[in-house]
């Protein structure tokens, strides 16, 4: 399985399904889809502008809140600094209480943003291995 | 899957579903809506999350949702809950992460006929002066402590500073401005994207259209709003931008937190809540209102733009834009109502709603209360908009009525399925001038993707939602990025 993302319907915001063959791929590739939304041209290899890089932590409850509060933060990040970021070496860690994630961000500047994604939403959140590769549905307000 | 023989029918356009429905269930839910708009209602998950909606600790009455109901995250858009605020809970997911987004109307002294040679221009210029949001247009970046001050003073602090007129705010919903915001409840992160976003008009289905006022229903109401045939008016629709999608990420982060603290369930996270007299459902109502007194300065500003290119484009005489009113559709007001014989205050949280406030109601400017509250509700682009007035029929609804067309297609089934070229050509062919940055936003925001919103105006005339006052048809419509 390659596919890393794919558009579901919704009748007012914007639904995805993200895969991945582990947790990190799964985030990395959230991500991934968030940045071609906001700008696909800002990260096409041609016209790759390395901006910054910035080393994140994100702490959350649980897997779900870890993957909204991870994409939010990008998100904010994304509209303050003018920028949209993938990520590179994510690292996962999960407990019965806590869920933690460690990554650096790559961003790339933009000049102005595809959608305008307002927030990053828990519908539909359910973040689970089938058949060996993670997938969940993400719901993006827009 | 929710069928029609789950619904009971009150009247043509108000259907039932029983508290029994489900146990979780504290309150009935209505449904406004004719049988079309019923049955298309029951093709998503609307209905569903309108049921939920009744699951709220504290909800009154009904859990209720407008004809134009469709399918949102948490609550339908379209849904109303009425919460005590003595034993309820307040929800920031309930209003939607765009805090106020919302309407404004300015109207003018001219005619169609007379406006027409300088229609172009005024759309160039409207496109020109108003930033759409990153990058386009010029921007104003704040201090911190100028922004605190819009987050506390609203409209009336742009006002105060020369950036519109005394009308702007008494001829707005909560005169512009919510008294219980204090901006230390507001993060820095928020903070820091609202910045250069004051006066931006964001993207999507935030617009400035100059429409005409094409039918006239109520020649009263008509008259005491400075509303007459062919008039030239504007409306903008725009919110709290990313300050306010920002408050509401914080807080509903924050509040599904707290479950195991307050012990509530909820039938869906995205609700999550605390009670409103707790410390941190103050902070959350605090930090709301700031955000929609944000999005009223937002649209004061660009107002305000818009005036400086009417009179730059037709003359330093020109007889100015005066406001008409201003509403929000995705906010949390605290009104009163009588429950059981007794007045209850109650956090009316609206989400793709209006609020409607009946004629003599003490909340609305003076010189509108012999008619009722302004009503704007925006159509999709290149159909039309109404004016309508509030109702006394409606406090059934907690003064409540729809905010727009509803959506029936996804986005991304419109830019696959439509051509944004074809559709500029098809609105120009009808004489109405595009002004837009994108034509992939111009397919997603097609008219074929929304109901028809001359139906569900109908049906919200007919339930008593509130009435017709004016049509009004688009003459330029200006698009965000």
């Amino acid at each position: 399985m390659d596919k890393k993302y794919e558009i579901l319907e919704h009748p007012a915001e914007l639904r995805l399904r993200i895969y991945g063959k582990t947790l990190e791929e799964l985030f990395s590739n959230a991500a991934e889809a968030m940045a071609q939304i906001l700008s696909p041209s800002a990260i096409k290899s041609e016209l790759r502008i390395k901006n910054l890089e910035l080393r994140i932590k994100i702490k959350s409850v649980d897997i779900s809140s870890l993957l909204v509060d991870f994409l939010s933060e990008i998100l904010a990040k994304s509209q303050i600094n003018k920028s949209v970021y993938l990520v590179s070496n994510v690292n996962c860690q999960m407990s019965d209480v806590k869920a933690e994630l460690k990554t650096t961000l790559i961003g790339y500047p933009v000049d102005h943003f595809d959608e305008d994604i307002k927030a990053v939403t828990y519908q539909d959140l359910n973040i689970q291995k089938i058949d060996g590769i993670w997938q969940t549905v993400l719901v993006f307000d827009i | 899957m929710i069928v029609k023989k789950d619904l009971n029918k009150i009247n043509d356009f108000l259907w039932e579903i029983p508290k029994n429905f489900r146990s979780d269930m504290r309150v009935p839910a209505r449904i406004y809506a004719d049988e079309k708009l019923l049955e298309d209602a029951t093709r998503d998950e609307s209905i569903e999350q309108l049921i939920n909606l009744c699951a709220l600790p504290g909800i009154q009455k009904y859990g209720l949702a407008m004809p134009d109901i469709h399918e949102g995250y948490a609550s339908p858009i379209g849904g109303v809950a009425a919460i005590s605020t003595t034993d309820g809970i307040i929800s920031p997911g309930m209003q939607g992460y765009d805090i106020n987004c919302g309407m404004k109307l300015l109207r003018s002294d001219y005619s169609e006929k007379e406006l027409k040679p300088h229609l172009d221009k005024l759309a160039t210029e409207i496109q020109k002066e108003v930033p759409s949001g990153l990058g386009r247009g010029h921007q104003i970046k704040l201090d911190i402590a100028s922004l605190d001050k819009i987050l506390e003073g609203g409209a009336q602090r742009l006002v105060e500073q020369g950036y519109g007129e005394k009308e702007d705010v008494e001829n707005c919903e909560a005169s512009g401005k919510l008294e219980w915001a204090d901006a230390a409840t507001v993060s820095s992160t928020a903070k820091s994207r609202g910045r250069d976003q004051v006066g931006t008009l964001g993207s999507g289905n935030h617009f400035c259209e100059v429409q005409k006022v094409e039918e006239i229903f109520d020649e009263e109401a008509a008259k005491v709003f400075g509303l007459f045939k062919d008039q030239v008016v504007i409306m903008i629709h725009c919110g709290s931008r990313g300050l306010g999608h920002q408050v509401a990420t914080d807080y509903i982060r924050e509040f599904m937190r707290l479950t195991e603290k307050y012990r509530i369930k909820v039938p869906d996270r995205e609700f999550a809540c605390v009670p409103f007299n707790s410390p941190e459902g103050k902070r959350g109502m605090s930090a709301s209102a700031c955000a929609a007194n944000y999005a009223w300065a937002n649209r004061q500003m660009i107002a305000y733009y818009i005036r400086k290119v009417w009179q730059n484009v037709l003359g330093e005489n020109t007889r100015p834009l005066t406001a008409v009113y201003d509403v929000a559709h995705n906010i949390i007001k605290l009104e009163k109502y009588e429950i059981n014989g007794k007045e209850v205050e109650v956090a009316v949280h609206r989400k793709g709603a209006t609020r409607a406030f009946p004629p003599n109601h003490p909340e609305i400017p003076e010189k509108y209360r012999a008619v009722g509250q302004p009503v704007l509700i925006p159509g999709s682009m290149g159909t039309a908009s109404y004016v309508l007035r509030g109702t006394e029929e409606a406090k059934e609804s907690f003064y409540s009525t729809c905010h727009g067309a509803g959506r029936t297609m996804s986005r991304h089934q419109a830019t696959r399925t439509l051509s944004g070229q074809e559709i500029v050509r098809n609105l120009e062919a009808k004489g109405i001038i595009i002004k837009c940055y994108s034509l992939r936003g111009i397919a997603e925001e097609a008219p074929q993707a929304y109901k028809n919103i001359h139906n569900i105006v109908d049906v919200v005339h007919n339930a008593g939602l509130s009435k017709k006052v004016a049509c009004l048809t688009p003459l330029a419509v200006i698009k965000g990025e």
